[in-house]
Parts: C-alpha cells; sequence; structure tokens
C-alpha cells in the first residue's frame, strides 16, 4: 500500500502543477496583482537522479533537495526576476551549497520558467546547470504555494566519477512569501 | 519501485526521455550516495574508495614511476657540463700556451 502510495506520489505532483501552470489561461485578466517584486520561498524537491558517460547508465530514486531563496524582480517585460539561495540535501546523502539563475513570468501570471547554476559545495563539489517550470497559486494574503518541475545536470565537481555526469529531476513544492 | 514510480511519473512530464535508463536504486550516481570510504566509479557502483591503496598506490606510483624517468634526465644534464667544460678548458690553455 505504501509503494503504490509512493508510486502515485509523482503522478499527483505533475497533475498539480499542470493546473497551476493552466490557471493562468484561465484567470486571464483577472491577474491584475501580477508577480511580486521580491519574494522569498523554502522548497522541498523530491524526484529521481541520473547518471551517465562512460560506463553504465545510472536512475534511482534522489535525495530530497531543500531550497531557501531569495527572488528579486528586474525586467517587467517580460517579467523577470534573478534568484539566489542556499540549497541543502538530505534523505541518503548530505550536502549543501548554493543556487542562482533568472525566472521568465511570460503573461505576468502563475507560469514561470527558470534557468541557472546550481554548485554543491560540501562535503564534495558539484556544479551546473539547472532548468524549472511551474507555477505559484496565492493562498493566504502574501503567501502561496509553489511547485515546479525541476532538471538539474551536474557536469563537474569531485563527486562525480570520473567521466561522468549526473543530475537529477524533480517535483519542487514550495512556500513563497511576498516580501514587497 | 519507489524509483521505478517516480521514473514513471517524470517520464510524463518529460523531464525524463524513455528509456534513458534503467531504474535501479542499487546503482549510484554520485560517490555521495555511497556509505563512507566508498566511491561511486564508472561502473555505477559504490567501491571501497582507494585512498588507503591509491595515495600509496597512485602518489607512490606517480612519484617511483616520475622519479627514475627524471633522474637520468638529470643526471645526463649533469654529467654534460663537465664534458663541455673540459674541452672548453683544454682549448684555451693550448691556446695561451
Amino acid at each position: 500500500m505504501a509503494r503504490t502510495r509512493l508510486a502515485r506520489a509523482p503522478l499527483l505532483a505533475l497533475a498539480l502543477t499542470s493546473a497551476l501552470v493552466a490557471a493562468p489561461a484561465r484567470a486571464g485578466g483577472d491577474e491584475d496583482d501580477g508577480p511580486p517584486i521580491t519574494s522569498l520561498e523554502g522548497r522541498v524537491g523530491y524526484g529521481l537522479a541520473f547518471g551517465g558517460g562512460s560506463g553504465a547508465s545510472s536512475q534511482r530514486a534522489s535525495g530530497v533537495t531543500m531550497t531557501a531563496l531569495v527572488d528579486q524582480a528586474v525586467i517587467e517585460a517580460p517579467w523577470t526576476s534573478i534568484f539566489g539561495g542556499i540549497v541543502a540535501e538530505g534523505y541518503g546523502h548530505g550536502a549543501a551549497g548554493v543556487l542562482v539563475g533568472a525566472r521568465v513570468r511570460p503573461s505576468r501570471g502563475r507560469l514561470r520558467i527558470a534557468g541557472g547554476a546550481v554548485g554543491l559545495l560540501v562535503p564534495r563539489t558539484l556544479f551546473g546547470p539547472l532548468a524549472s517550470v511551474g507555477g505559484c497559486l496565492p493562498i493566504d494574503g502574501a503567501f502561496g504555494i509553489c511547485l515546479d518541475l525541476e532538471a538539474q545536470l551536474f557536469v563537474t565537481g569531485t563527486d562525480l566519477p570520473d567521466e561522468r555526469v549526473a543530475g537529477q529531476a524533480q517535483a519542487v513544492l514550495g512556500i513563497a512569501f511576498d516580501a514587497l | 519501485m519507489r524509483c521505478r514510480g517516480i521514473a514513471v511519473g517524470l517520464l510524463l512530464a518529460g523531464l525524463i526521455a524513455p528509456g534513458a535508463g534503467a531504474c535501479n536504486d542499487a546503482l549510484c550516481t554520485r560517490s555521495s550516495e555511497c556509505d563512507e570510504g566508498f566511491v561511486c566509479t564508472p561502473e555505477a557502483r559504490c567501491e571501497p574508495a582507494p585512498d588507503a591503496s591509491a595515495s600509496g598506490g597512485v602518489d607512490g606510483g606517480g612519484v617511483d614511476a616520475g622519479t627514475p624517468s627524471g633522474t637520468p634526465d638529470a643526471s645526463s644534464l649533469d654529467a654534460g657540463p663537465p664534458d663541455a667544460a673540459l674541452p672548453d678548458a683544454g682549448i684555451d690553455l693550448d691556446a695561451d700556451l
């Protein structure tokens, strides 16, 4: 029974993400507040880790990734923000590092597309790009719940086996606080 | 089973490609997924870290291998100047006489 629930979890995450992303299209002109200028976000991600390159390719359940982000809008049209924060991994293995990037909200709505870079610094290093797509739904005042599908690719670092790359694809659930 | 469930979800989301690799929690993608003292190999297996043997084997092997190949070069260079110096000294002496 527990296994069935676990197997259904990513499907549920997919459905929720689709609902969030579809929301701006349905809401249409009702969106007048627009995205926050400055927001803080705490996130938890879980999904699949993969490795490839020389030798055998591998896929396995990823660790749990926890992230704290600060997001600052910098361009109004299209609504673009830059973000930075700290990331920690647990459940299976521990690691900590930083990530930076930029997000675009094409219609000033809930859909957001991000690209950036992540660097895990301790206990071993990993560096590479990241990309995500998802959305946020206001839940109460300045707070919102966010769900993103995020992929990270680690191309260099001391945590990688020789001549291999690794990465992870995760569903990331977040709580955002609209600071400004 | 957990890995496969996640893989199906991500596959449907388009985040991974079909047949990107067999889903197996026993395989590693990074060394930090292995137990203490183990590292992830290119074969995606956790194997004992070669620290003890490698620091003696790799470093020692490198130094051992490097030293002999470097030593003849150094000794030949060292031997060179005296050989070159003797004729010069002889020529100079002959010229003076």
